[in-house]
């Protein structure tokens, strides 16, 4: 026989089990209750980690063992692409200035430095026998590097601008006062013969001024750093920053005229 | 280290300061491997030899680098001879000796060498640039001479 007292109960079970779950879809409800449950979940799933960590061990430690060998591996090989691409960063610079200068230009790497102090010397992988002569420019997309003084094979000798016995007629861009830059075996080059009413300052630009016949009107030479008089008093002189690092250089452009 | 592989070594050195150690210098100046023969050239080996190593280890240095051809050729074996002189005066077995030799050596080379160039009409650095160079270049050069010295590869 039914008993009718259980009906009830049942059916306010019902509707309050409806109610709370309707009830509980509000945000206002949903966000607390879930936090709630948040931290012993997370408990309990780092337990269940820890567990199944000590239970598995072997396996993870192989695993570990492995993964670290591809991270070697994946490593070695991204330094390899890294250096793929800086390299081609600086062939596609190198190409882009060669399509747009008007002059031959016949690209070259460099191979080696000349073995003393006393001179600043590289040695090219293009000689004579690739159209290279002694006394042709040499540049590389950011402005002067220096010039050809032998070109018997296996390779060309190139003296940078650093090197006391380079010298090219130069002109600041600005004012476009006359001096000759020459070397210091340092990484500042030195503007020498200014007048001494000169109009130079710091950060003036310097490029070559085209009266050295062998020299293109117009080549990047540097930046002024330093402007001072020179001991006679009779004329002033200008320290330069290169616009090319001569102390890492790895690939050229030689002028072909 | 027999007289003729001594040649092999000179290579070696030449190679590795036109590759390696262009990039690994001190204020720009790197040690001279030159000085290094000269001296263990003059201290190791009969006058003769170290005339001739002095001499191929000048002769390569000339034929990489921009300056007069054959100054430095007919410079080394000139402080060779002068070395194995000085090494019959006074004794030469002790590390203080050797090194003190080539920072002197190195120094005075760097000297002669520069009155030569100027005597030339060479262009060279001002002579602050100079001595600063002369004074780094042979305390480098002296600061390896241990090392070198200590490969006990030698002949006596």
């Amino acid at each position: 026989m039914f008993i009718f007292r259980k009906k009830p109960l049942f059916f306010a079970s019902l509707v309050l089990l409806v109610a709370f779950i309707l009830v509980s879809n509000l945000p206002i409800i949903k966000i607390p209750l879930q936090q709630v449950m948040v931290l012993p979940c997370r408990i309990v799933s780092m337990l269940t980690r820890e567990v199944s960590g000590l239970i598995f061990y072997h396996r993870n430690f192989m695993e570990n063992r492995r993964l670290k060998k591809d991270i070697d591996a994946l490593e070695a090989a991204l330094a390899r692409t890294q250096e793929i691409r800086l390299e081609n960063q600086r062939l596609a610079d190198l190409l882009n200035f060669k399509q747009k200068s008007a002059v031959k230009l016949i690209a070259a790497k460099v191979v080696a430095r000349a073995p003393d102090n006393w001179t600043s010397l590289i040695l090219i992988d293009k000689n004579r026998l690739h159209g290279i002569r002694p006394a042709m420019v040499v540049v590389t997309s950011l402005g002067l590097v220096g010039r050809v003084v032998d070109a018997s094979p296996p390779w060309s000798k190139v003296m940078l601008m650093n090197d006391p016995g380079f010298g090219v007629s130069a002109m600041a861009q600005r004012s476009r006062d006359i001096g000759v830059v020459t070397g210091t075996l340092g990484s500042t080059l030195l503007m020498k013969y200014l007048p001494k009413e000169a109009d130079i300052k710091v950060s003036d630009v310097i490029v070559s001024s085209g009266l050295t016949q062998m020299y293109p009107k117009g080549l990047l030479i540097g930046k002024v750093v330093e402007v001072g008089e020179e001991f006679s008093g009779l004329t002033k002189y200008a320290l330069i920053r290169s616009a090319v690092d001569l102390f890492s250089l790895e690939e050229v452009l030689v002028m072909i005229q | 280290m027999r007289w003729w592989n001594f040649i092999f070594f000179i290579l070696g050195c030449t190679i590795l300061e036109m590759t390696v150690l262009a990039g690994m210098s001190i204020f720009g100046v790197r040690p001279n491997f030159l000085l290094i023969i000269i001296v263990s050239a003059s201290l190791f080996y009969s006058l003769p030899q170290a005339f001739f190593l002095g001499a191929f280890g000048g002769l390569l240095r000339d034929i990489l680098s921009r300056g007069p051809f054959g100054i430095n050729a007919f410079f080394a074996p000139l402080w060779i001879f002068f070395l194995v002189k000085v090494a019959q005066r006074i004794s030469t077995e002790s590390l203080g000796v050797r090194v003190a030799l080539v920072f002197i050596t190195g120094i005075v080379y760097a000297i002669s060498l520069r009155v030569v160039l100027l005597s030339l009409g060479q262009s060279v650095v001002g002579p602050g640039a100079f001595f600063r160079i002369a004074f780094l270049e042979s305390l480098l050069t002296a600061g390896l001479m241990p090392l070198v010295l200590k490969a006990k590869v030698w002949g006596r």
